[in-house]
């Protein structure tokens, strides 16, 4: 690969973290191919949870933290295992918590941004069209690829932290143009209407597509949080990173020469009973992707005045979490007893040790995730039919 | 010894070189690709999985010879961690190195070599060999 005299500086680096984080990202461009690194704007970090990398996660972490591990582009973390203000009335273990802050601490001395969200795009790290980054979540990667329009690959926790360090990535994959071309077109019969459909929709493909780059049309229009649904189902169960959507986000022609499957009713209504596994969930949550402002006001204006006779978690960042508090709204869900959490997911803390068995979700992501991440049986459906059955 | 096409008696092996350093020590080799998260005790080296081959057996300071890195990416936490307690395998040997291995082998620095010129069958368990990872060569002693 060639690397230009800062990069081959940086491979010589006195401070070990730099050293190595090169090393690994020339080794990842070996493998790949690449035949240079590029310049990222900004990166990504995941595995924060300490349910997601135990003790082996702590220890690296606090150990690059002080072999000089430090951020050169703004760097944003992904959900970790716990609300840190409000673990303990979540039952929450104090063990588990005292890892977590330890993680949280580790990422703090390496200067990257607390922000603890899938959905940094919505609180405050929005890459711009044609920029290189290095995201790991995989729905932010499909979503910045997707509908932003930014360029990067699926990385994992090391190489976007190795990429946030040097402030490179191996030139391969999605930053190259050729490599951002459909793969298949799916055709869409059926009516998508709520953000639900837009994940089912999402999850159908994913499997079938699996790393591929659907082209989807017949889909008239899709706001924000569709879009996060549809990409972040199709990146759990495929391998989705980019895919395009008719007069929604392109306006390239569909493609000609690429394996093409319609979409109706009927496998609709399939993927729902595929995600549905239990009818009597203990836990609604909202929030898979990490709720935007909107969706906080459409639940809130859903449970209004009434009482919830299931737990109900709204999942957002923190900064959402302000807006949704100034507002009133975490007010109103509260009063109706649910909560607004911030920082974590039903996915990455640890449900299954709060006692739920069952969970319900409007999210085709989390219901991939949560039967084998959290022990739990799932009910698939939108938001309003979930809040609904468990309102009074 | 004799320098044969299969080069099972060579006493020079070439392969390719995933990391630097060097590393020498017994053959300790699994015949199925290993998962080191939940398999391996990051302060220890033990090899604790339920029915793997390697159960039982300490990683630390061998030469550890398997197909390939499988399943958690947390695997490479794991070979940091066990560097960082000085109880990583002296060397490791793959026929190929996927992602979960050559990461945490570049972070734990731990020599690194894949594509040997024999099959990995030819290595014995127990025989002391010499991993060169600058040279991609592997000594056998």
């Amino acid at each position: 690969m060639h690397l230009t005299q800062h990069e081959e500086d940086l491979l010589e680096s006195d401070n070990d973290a730099v050293r190595k984080a090169m090393e690994l990202l020339v080794k990842l461009g070996d493998i790949y191919g690449a035949e240079e690194m590029i310049e990222i704007e900004s990166a990504q970090a995941s595995g924060i949870s300490y349910k997601s990398i135990g003790d082996p996660g702590v220890e690296f972490l606090e150990g690059f933290a002080e072999e000089g591990a430090k951020a050169s582009v703004p760097t944003f973390a992904n959900p970790a295992g716990m609300d840190f203000e409000r673990w303990e009335e979540l039952g929450i273990d104090e063990a588990f918590a005292d890892k977590q802050k330890r993680i949280r601490d580790a990422l703090k001395e390496m200067g990257i941004v607390l922000s603890f969200t899938c959905t940094p795009y919505l609180a405050g790290n929005l890459p711009r069209r044609g920029q290189h980054v290095a995201w790991a979540e995989s729905s932010a990667v499909s979503f910045v690829n997707s509908v932003v329009g930014a360029k990067t690959n699926r990385e994992g926790g090391p190489s976007a932290l190795a990429a946030a360090i040097t402030g490179r990535t191996p030139k391969y994959g999605l930053h190259l143009e050729e490599n951002r071309q459909p793969t298949y077109r799916i055709d869409v019969e059926a009516d998508i209407e709520s953000q639900a459909d837009f994940a089912a929709l999402g999850s159908w493909t994913g499997r079938l597509v699996e790393d591929g780059k659907p082209y989807f049309t017949g889909i008239d229009s899709g706001g924000t949080d569709d879009l996060k649904s549809l990409g972040a189902a199709m990146a759990a169960t495929g391998a989705v990173a980019l895919h395009f959507v008719e007069g929604v986000t392109t306006e390239e022609e569909p493609p000609e020469n690429v394996e093409t499957v319609t979409f109706g009713e009927g496998e609709l209504t399939e993927e729902y009973a595929e995600l549905t596994t239990a009818d009597d969930p203990e836990l609604v949550v909202i929030g898979c992707p990490h709720c935007s402002p909107e969706e906080i006001q459409d639940v809130a204006a859903t449970v209004e005045g009434k009482d919830l006779t299931s737990d109900l978690w709204v999942c957002t960042s923190a900064s959402v979490k302000t807006w949704a508090d100034r507002n009133g709204l975490t007010e109103t869900i509260e009063n109706a007893g649910g909560k607004v959490l911030a920082d974590t997911c039903n996915v990455v803390s640890p449900i299954e040790e709060l006692g739920y068995e069952s969970s319900a979700t409007d999210s085709a992501k989390a219901a991939t995730y949560l039967p084998g991440f959290c022990n739990q049986d799932v009910a698939f459906n939108d938001k309003e039919t979930l809040l609904a059955e468990v309102t009074e | 010894m004799t320098d044969n096409p299969r080069g099972e008696s060579a006493a020079e092996i070439d392969a390719e070189s995933i990391t630097e350093g060097q590393g020498r020590g017994e053959v300790l080799r699994s015949p199925v690709p290993i998962s080191f998260y939940g398999a391996v005790e990051p302060d220890t080296g033990e090899f604790i999985e339920d029915g793997h081959p390697l159960e039982g057996e300490n990683i630390a300071g061998k030469v550890l010879v398997f197909p390939r890195g499988k399943g958690s990416t947390v695997g490479s936490y794991v070979l940091y961690g066990l560097a960082n307690n000085g109880c990583a395998p002296a060397a490791i040997v793959n026929e190929e190195t996927e992602t979960i291995v050559a990461t945490g082998a570049i972070l734990g620095e731990i020599p690194c070599l894949d594509s040997p010129a024999i099959d990995l069958e030819a290595l014995e368990d127990g025989e002391t060999v010499e991993v060169d990872a600058d040279a991609g060569v592997i000594r056998r002693q």
